[in-house]
């Protein structure tokens, strides 16, 4: 009995291949940075052992469920897998990067393999434990400046977080108590006759996932985090941990089936209209351009809010559209913030009049802050044109209000996202700058810079790639 | 298949890609790139014009256009509903041919207008090429997703050349040309999102296929139950959806027309921008505007057009009144023709409100006569602030003693502007107003005084441009400056090689208003007869 236990939980670890290799890779890491004093050298490893973990991803199709149903394995985890593998592996060509000790890259790995497994957890203390890894090792990168500003930043992030899980815990202790099961999937929440308590319990619980996810009033320290943090962790920051958050509390809200729990629907409708309403009106008082991207990808958690609530696989599509390209866009943005601020730019006024001799990167700026805002000819305009015709297709079969509300909000706050993301454009090419500024960005980063942008436009000439992505998926399973 | 708008739409992208490689100190090969782009592009116009078949009678949608490409461009699956299908496809109707010709040849005479040039020279054709083939893209587009993308394309360049480019408080103005038209743009966005969901055909192997085709959209191929359908009972706020949907695009056009009250971006825009973007802003940009009022508003919502006749001919009286009295009180030059534009591209929408042949026509006719006019009296504006760097009314007179080729000019295009008979603005006019006046009896879509109150708007143009030319030009020869005396020269020949074929075409019009009118005579009477029995049929059901 024990041995056939044993048997099958080793029998399962075969798909974990990505986490395994990940997880080796970083203590492989770790205790080279005691000897190996080039951080050239660590930077090959971290960016061999992404590569080595994104060769073994499995590439089931159906949905397997391991160790005993606390983890599932589907395709498209596997896919976003992938993603982060691919999102994570650019930050070593970050200008900042040769600066960073070895710990630096064992923490990102340790992001990753927590985001990852984010992907898979289906049981409530498996999803405590990874959201407590990504959130650690988060909070211990936030600081790693080693300045009093990140310190504090790092502090707020910390005693945020901590609540939130301390909550998060307390609520999957009455979850368990009303349906006696730690797996998600395997949760009945229909046998209960009197839900508030369970209800209760689930907000708290779903909190510490919007807390990743920075969904309003959840949001607090995302700017003082962005901007404290070194971008290159920012950049990684902001696109694996939300993701990962935002596929767990969609296989939560499945589980309860949030159809059948309208007011949990509402709860989240409004946090979503909420958040994109905040995010851009937020942003638009922001003088410094991490701030203000901070504020910006706090719209766009509202905008992904809204693709995981639509129950259709359009609305899955859209979510997996606007993933990829959300990490794109957001991997492009902040290694364009951080060639600026390899120059001392961080203020939004200190961009004046970089045309005249950056015209070339901000040119690039430009395009990137033309996808962020969701304007045709970029995959940013592409993603936000699914998702509404996904939100339209939803309204149009269940005639239900908030969507609309959601879609309309959705739409107008392009308009004002348009007055800030273009903030930066316009003050590199309309004004005329006050300093001196002699300082040029090199050839390589030029061309790293060009490869991003071009496959920004690229997914909006061709989407073939992206339908290929959502064709391989299967929905139904997920 | 010829792939003569293909050449169009894109052989300004590529030189634009040649500037881009070149060197910016080069600026005389820069302009003489952008030049032999523009005139190439004129030169295929030309070629269309002669070449579109006149005498076509179109039965339905699909064969009412000419010198059609269709290839497939982005094929999608789309969950439950099937297949997205997005396609380049483009054609041109009488429509959209003549607007096409218009906005060639104002880009032609917008570069000569922009030679003198000498900062950023590379950055500005760059744009300016880019928004070039935007803009003949946007009237060639049957694709609702293509004509987005190139409606949307516009509006960076537009941008930057007036923000770069412009006077002093270019940045303002810029920004506010820019939230104001993205404004409407997202309003015709929603719509595109919902008719694509609606409109499409089941395949030979029972796939539904959703399709952006305006053509599709145009012939009334809705799906069953889908929201914007006409026998859907969707209505929110007791206003059905397809009113809804019509309200937006409205809204998003006439924000682009523009329309009194959402004209407030227009005058600052002219003011700040440099002399060859305010030609190409009032010649072709606001007949963006226009066309995508009757491409896709009126021509997809015929029903609603109906029954929406009489608000949206209110809203142009409103314009030609409102925009005209405003005129006068300009002390501007510039600003002054903006709010003409205001006025005269109410006579557009009146015409099409009108929903009759000779209104219809009519409103091509001045869109296109438009054109030529406001475009030649902002190169007129520019002679004075090349020489002056001012546009105040005030601050010269007597100007005709001193520059009579140029007061010719002026007065030349102010009374082709206020409608006086020969001239081109007159016949474009005078057709909106018999097809207002005649609506009642016609089809009794709005009433009578509509048309007669908005003749008050010729009176009222004629009052501002006899004041401004007797302030301006008449009475002794004074400047404010003294230092301005010795610029006040005539005309040079480059102004001279702008201004005279405008103003040939401008007296040709005016002459033989049957060389535009003959060709599109088909096309808006299929144009007409098909809103009116499509519009009728949607009602009853």
């Amino acid at each position: 009995m024990l041995t056939d236990q044993l048997h099958q939980i080793l029998g399962d670890l075969g798909w974990l291949s990505f986490e395994l290799v990940i997880a080796g890779g970083a203590m492989l890491l770790l205790i080279a940075g005691l000897v190996i004093k080039r951080i050239a050298i660590i930077q090959a490893l971290f960016a061999l052992i992404l590569l080595a973990a994104m060769m073994v991803t499995p590439t089931n199709t159906e949905s397997i469920a391991i160790f005993t149903g606390s983890l599932v394995i589907d395709s498209i985890g596997n896919i976003l897998k992938l993603l982060f593998g691919f999102s994570a592996i650019w930050i070593v060509f970050f200008p900042t990067a040769s600066r960073h000790k070895s710990e630096f890259y064992f923490l990102i790995l340790s992001i990753v393999l927590g985001s990852c497994l984010m992907l898979s957890a289906n049981n409530l203390l498996v999803i405590y434990m990874v959201i407590e890894l990504t959130s650690f090792s988060s909070y211990i990168i936030t600081n790693f400046d080693f300045e009093k500003k990140s310190f504090e930043a790092g502090m707020k992030y910390l005693i945020f977080g901590g609540v939130s899980s301390a909550l998060a815990l307390y609520g999957a202790s009455i979850i368990y108590g009303y349906t006696s099961t730690l797996t998600i999937s395997a949760m009945d929440f229909s046998l209960v006759s009197e839900p508030l308590l369970l209800n209760v319990a689930l907000v708290l619980f779903i909190g510490a996932l919007l807390f990743k996810v920075s969904v309003i009033p959840f949001h607090i320290w995302v700017p003082t985090t962005y901007q404290a943090a070194p971008t290159d962790a920012v950049a990684v920051l902001t696109v694996l941990p939300k993701i990962g958050a935002f596929v767990l509390l969609h296989r939560l809200l499945f589980a309860v089936d949030i159809f059948e729990q309208y007011w949990l629907y509402s709860f989240l409708s409004i946090t979503g209209i909420a958040t994109i309403v905040l995010g851009t009106f937020g942003a638009l008082g922001q003088s410094n351009v991490k701030r203000m991207i901070a504020y910006g990808a706090i719209a766009h958690s509202g905008f992904l809010l809204a693709a995981i609530l639509i129950p259709y696989e359009t609305g899955s599509t859209a979510f997996v559209w606007y993933a990829v390209v959300y990490a794109l866009m957001n991997v492009t943005v902040f290694y364009l913030i951080s060639l600026f601020e390899e120059q001392g730019k961080t203020e939004i006024s200190d961009f004046s009049g970089l045309a005249r001799t950056e015209s070339y990167i901000g040119g690039l700026v430009l395009l990137i802050m033309i996808a962020l805002v969701g304007l045709p000819p970029t995959a940013g305009f592409t993603i936000k044109f699914y998702l509404f015709t996904a939100m339209w297709e939803y309204y149009q079969s269940v005639n239900d209000s908030f969507i609309l509300t959601y879609l309309l909000v959705g739409v107008l706050s392009v308009v004002v996202s348009l007055f800030f993301y273009l903030k930066i454009p316009f003050q590199i090419f309309l004004k005329e700058s006050q300093l001196p500024n002699n300082s040029r960005s090199s050839v390589s980063q030029r061309i790293i810079a060009t490869i991003f942008t071009i496959i920004v436009l690229w997914l909006f000439f061709s989407p073939d790639l992206l339908n290929n992505i959502a064709n391989n998926i299967k929905f139904i399973d997920w | 298949m010829s792939y003569l708008l293909s050449w169009l739409i894109f052989l300004p992208f590529v030189a634009a890609l040649v500037i881009g490689i070149l060197p910016s100190h080069l600026k005389g090969v820069i302009k003489s790139i952008a030049l032999v782009a523009t005139c190439c592009q004129l030169v295929l116009s030309i070629i269309l014009f002669v070449r579109f078949d006149g005498s076509l009678v179109p039965q339905g949608w699909a064969d009412a256009f000419q010198f059609t490409e269709l290839v497939p461009w982005i094929t999608l699956k789309l969950g439950t509903l099937g297949l997205l299908q997005i396609d380049y496809f483009v054609g041109v109707d009488g429509i959209s041919m003549p607007l096409v010709v218009l906005s060639t040849l104002l880009l032609v005479i917008g570069v000569i207008s922009s030679w003198k040039l000498e900062e950023k020279v590379k950055g500005y054709f760059i744009l300016y090429l880019i928004l070039s083939g935007s803009l003949v893209g946007c009237f060639v587009a049957l694709d609702f997703f293509l004509f987005y993308v190139f409606f949307e394309f516009m509006l960076l360049p537009m941008f930057f050349l007036i923000g770069i480019w412009g006077g002093p408080r270019r940045s303002y103005a810029s920004i506010k040309f820019f939230l104001y038209t993205l404004l409407g743009s997202l309003f015709i966005l929603v719509v595109m999102i919902g008719l694509y969901l609606s409109v499409g055909e089941i395949n030979e192997f029972g796939i539904q296929v959703n399709t952006f085709s305006l053509v599709h959209m145009m012939d009334g191929n809705y799906l069953l139950n889908s929201l914007l359908s006409p026998e859907s009972n969707y209505a929110i706020w007791g206003v059905s959806l397809r009113s809804w949907a019509f309200i937006f695009l409205l809204l998003g056009f006439l924000i682009k027309l523009p329309a009194v009250p959402f004209h407030t971006w227009l005058p600052d825009a002219h003011v700040e921008a440099p002399t060859a973007i305010s030609l190409l802003l009032a010649g072709v940009l606001l007949k963006v505007g226009g066309y995508g009022l009757f491409r896709i508003c009126y021509s997809i919502f015929p029903d609603i057009a109906i029954e929406l006749a009489m608000p949206v001919a209110i809203i142009g009286l409103v314009s030609i009144i409102y925009g005209g009295l405003v005129a006068m009180a300009q002390t501007d030059l510039k600003k002054l023709i903006a709010y003409s534009s205001v006025s005269h591209m109410g006579f557009v929408l009146l015409g099409l409100a009108a929903l009759t042949s000779e209104g219809v026509s009519g409103s091509v006719f001045q869109m296109v006569s438009h054109g030529f006019i406001s475009g030649a009296l902002f190169l007129l504006v520019g002679v004075i602030y090349d020489r002056t760097h001012d546009r105040q009314i005030e601050n010269v007179s007597g100007l005709a003693s001193k520059m009579p080729k140029y007061t010719f000019f002026v007065v030349l295009f102010f009374f082709a502007s206020l409608g006086l008979p020969g001239l081109s603005g007159f016949v474009g006019e005078v057709l909106v107003l018999i097809g207002a006046i005649g609506a009642e009896s016609t089809n009794g879509v709005f009433s009578r005084w509509i048309g007669i109150v908005a003749v008050l708007g010729i009176i009222i143009s004629a009052a501002y441009y006899l004041w401004t030319l007797q302030r301006m030009f008449f009475g002794n020869y004074w400047t404010r400056e003294e230092s301005w005396d010795a610029k006040m020269l005539d005309i040079s020949t480059r102004e001279w090689l702008m201004l005279v074929p405008l103003a040939v075409l401008v007296v040709i019009l005016g002459v033989f208003p049957s060389i535009l009118l003959g060709p599109i005579e088909n096309s808006v009477t299929f144009f007409v007869d098909s809103l009116m029995s499509q519009g009728q049929m949607f009602l009853s059901q």
